[in-house]
């Protein structure tokens, strides 16, 4: 048992906490996905100068050659400091698929890029049911003499205008399994907003008898879906880590606001049932973060983990939700206000929660774990 | 960041669930057991066993391996110790107490004379001392330092006069490590001292009290009772001080939440291979999300306890943390006698004697159980200590 970090990792989280502080302050963070590309082109453009998207990258792909445990560190830091940026999508869940899928030639080709931030990835994963599981998927990939021809319809694929290609998920016709494509020409396609609380982040992307050849597809047909689910086990972990950070500050800022909000005469923070709602709000979140280290822990390791993972995300979601809640009590008026930062944290909780599947979801996994 | 056991940490745990099963009576874990965890009422008889059971304990060098060698231990790290403990706490032995090698033990290490560590830490380590905590009195719960028993220093004794309340197990201790005053003329805090009194002095008499889940706590009453002056522990008047020094020790105790994930083991077991009340909850949704949720709400007051004994081994000393686990402790309890009482229906409230009773009454104990959220300060006092010791809030003025 060590719940400790290592003094390399606590380097890499001090120096991403101290780049964020400088470069991603709130007015330019909370702007970030009303802009045209859905992020702060600016802050990535330098983020990428320091090859954070490369982090979980192999060094021979020109990565940071790390793992689980930054990357969960950096996205902490990441939602401590409400940076959104296309880096989840692209190089964390594209990069590992393709690290697991693709060809020697596809990651030579790939990783680099996206490791160094000039090329950016995008994955077209979900559609109607809105679900990350393997029935979710239906989008069709036919069998074509030099290829596929893919039809159907993909939804809340993100920063698809700014990606320079697209990793799309697709039924095999003929096996019934799924198939991942690379579609290098998102421009070609036919792309339209999903207006939402997150401005220009989502897109839904139609796909009518879409030619991809052969060369395109990143690992064999109709088996890629166990791989999908080993990805999305660590972006779940990761998220996890990102509310994590999201819920620090807001607990920062309440407790900073509770010790100079003076009411009835004295500060807000002298009063036992606001101490209360402090205490809770500390309390779930050291409980969070544990459950999620532990989560980050077991997976980085390659330990079973399924009941672990599971508990953390149902627990995170839930424990972000009420600390986003208690937040805005201490604030008051005050919070509930686009001029303060904490409605784009509250905001961002309420992606985090859903984002990869909301508590009923993990409560379900857990109770199969439990071997119900 | 390693969440898991070292290879031979987990050899140690095999090792201990595999001493557990073979030395547990058979069939002694079908009832409420009396485990000095749940602390469940003994019968002469319960204790007599629980006695034999902590004797196996001392002989394999579990029961105080975290001790030095000096003082009987092992010299074992606090990790490993909370290994034994948590496998304690799971496996639920027959036993009679663990506050000797939790609280006084360690309390004394800290603050006693080395007289006192060599007369009183081997006695304890081979529990020929049996050791009850004498801190609350009627007047003086949440608040310790508001006691009203007094000790007056009489040539080489003092005279000990008063009386403390809900005391567990002072019917079978021998000793009481106790609070009384020994300077009336100040506020309490600065004239409160700690004492290790003989439970046969003269002068000393018990009446009990019944907790709602069946179990004898004591009124102990203290009438002139003459104890040697080198009895008192630490340094005189600064009792108060100490007193919390030597409560952090027992803070990160694994081996509750332990106790309680096993009845919620058995409870997945038992569902699994029976219907209740004609249903089979396993696939009833709801129960499936109730029964996860309370999974997760054991493991996150499991991981919590763990941080405290991880920062103990790191040489660090809990602060909020400490108290992180008394408030994950009251509420996690009551949210899964809760999901046993509801989920069991009507059943849970049968105690063992009908073939009706769910678990052989184990649900109808835990429901009593649970409401046991007191100890250590209520969840209010809890919560007060996390925002002032976690978050630097400022104490209520006026």
């Amino acid at each position: 048992m060590d719940m400790g970090l290592s003094s390399e990792q606590i380097a890499i989280r001090d120096s991403i906490r101290k780049f964020l502080q400088a470069e991603n302050p709130i007015a330019v963070a909370g702007k970030a996905t009303q802009s045209p590309a859905g992020y702060a082109v600016d802050v990535w453009r330098k983020i990428a100068e320091l090859g954070w998207p490369g982090i979980g990258i192999p060094e021979q792909y020109g990565g940071g050659g790390l793992g689980l445990q930054e990357l969960a560190l950096m996205y902490e830091e990441f939602g401590r400091a409400l940076y959104q940026g296309p880096h989840f999508g692209g190089a964390f869940l594209c990069g590992q698929l393709v690290l697991k899928l693709g060809s020697e030639n596809q990651k030579q080709e790939l990783l680099p890029a996206m490791a160094s931030g000039r090329s950016i990835m995008s994955l077209a994963l979900l559609e109607e049911s809105a679900r990350w599981d393997e029935p979710g998927i239906s989008l069709r990939a036919q069998r074509t003499r030099d290829g596929w021809r893919l039809t159907g319809t993909k939804l809340f694929v993100t920063h698809a205008t700014a990606a320079h290609e697209l990793l799309c998920a697709a039924r095999d016709v003929e096996t019934g399994g799924i198939s991942l494509f690379r579609l290098r020409d998102p421009k070609a396609l036919s792309i339209s907003l999903m207006p939402s609380t997150f401005g220009t982040l989502y897109h839904e992307v139609m796909l009518r008898d879409v030619p991809v050849t052969g060369d395109n597809i990143v690992g064999s047909p109709g088996n890629s879906w166990s791989a999908i689910r080993e990805v999305l086990e660590w972006g779940a972990a990761a998220q996890c880590a990102e509310m994590v950070g999201l819920a620090q500050s807001i607990l920062d800022m309440s407790v900073e606001y509770a010790k100079v909000r003076v009411q009835f005469g004295r500060p807000i923070g002298t009063y036992q049932a606001m101490q209360h709602v402090l205490a809770d709000m500390v309390t779930r979140l050291d409980c969070a973060r544990l459950l999620t280290y532990q989560a980050v822990s077991l997976l980085a390791d390659g330990r079973p983990s399924q009941r672990e993972l599971a508990m953390a995300k149902a627990y995170v979601n839930e424990g972000a939700y009420q600390i986003a809640l208690d937040g805005m009590q201490v604030h008051g008026g005050i919070g509930y206000m686009m001029e303060h930062p904490l409605p784009y944290y509250v905001q961002r909780i309420l992606y985090g929660k859903m984002h990869l599947g909301d508590t009923d979801v993990y409560l379900e996994a857990v109770a199969q774990a439990l071997g119900l | 960041m390693r969440f898991y056991f070292t290879p031979e940490q987990e050899a140690f745990r095999a090792e201990l669930a595999e001493f557990f099963k073979r030395e547990i009576p058979p069939g002694y874990n079908d009832r409420i057991s009396c485990s000095t965890v749940l602390e469940v009422e003994m019968s002469e008889e319960e204790f007599r066993q629980g006695l034999a059971f902590d004797r196996k304990l001392i002989e394999r060098g579990y029961y105080v391996m975290h001790w030095p060698k000096e003082y009987g231990g092992q010299g074992k790290s606090v990790v490993d110790y909370s290994i034994f403990n948590e496998a304690y706490g799971y496996h639920s032995p027959p036993s009679v107490t663990d506050r000797g090698r939790n609280v006084v033990g360690p309390g004394l290490m800290v603050i006693g004379t080395e007289e006192q560590k060599r007369r009183f830490l081997p006695a304890i380590a081979r529990l020929e001392a049996i050791t009850c905590l004498g801190w609350t009195e009627p007047n003086a719960g949440s608040d310790l330092s508001a006691i009203e028993t007094t000790a007056r220093l009489d040539g080489d004794d003092y005279i000990i006069n008063g009386q403390k309340m809900f005391i567990s197990i002072a019917h079978y201790a021998t000793h009481i490590f106790m609070t009384a005053l020994t300077d009336t003329s100040v506020p309490k805090r600065q004239g409160m001292s700690l004492f290790i009194v003989d439970m046969r002095s003269p002068g000393i008499s018990l009446s009990p009290l019944i907790s709602m889940d069946g179990k004898r706590i004591n009124v102990v009453y203290f009438t002139d009772v003459r104890v040697p002056a080198a009895n008192l522990v630490g340094t005189k008047n600064r009792g108060f001080q100490q007193l919390a020094m030597t409560a952090n020790y027992e803070r990160g105790n694994v081996a509750l939440p332990a106790a309680y994930q096993r009845v919620f083991d058995e409870f997945i077991e038992f569902i699994k291979h029976n219907k209740i009340g004609g249903r089979d909850l396993t696939k009833d949704p709801e129960a499936r999300h109730r029964l996860a949720d309370t999974a997760i709400a054991l493991e996150t007051w499991r991981m919590i306890c763990w941080r405290v004994v991880w920062l103990q081994s790191q040489g660090q000393v809990p602060q909020a943390e400490s108290s992180m686990v008394q408030l994950l402790r009251k509420q996690t309890t009551p949210k899964v006698s809760r999901l046993l009482w509801e989920l069991g229906g009507p059943l849970a409230q049968l105690k063992q004697g009908t073939r009706w009773a769910v678990m052989n009454g184990k649900l109808e104990y835990y429901s009593q159980h649970a409401f046991n959220i007191h100890g250590q300060g209520g969840i209010a006092q809890t919560k007060n200590a996390i925002a002032r010791r976690g978050l630097g809030m400022p104490r209520q003025q006026g």
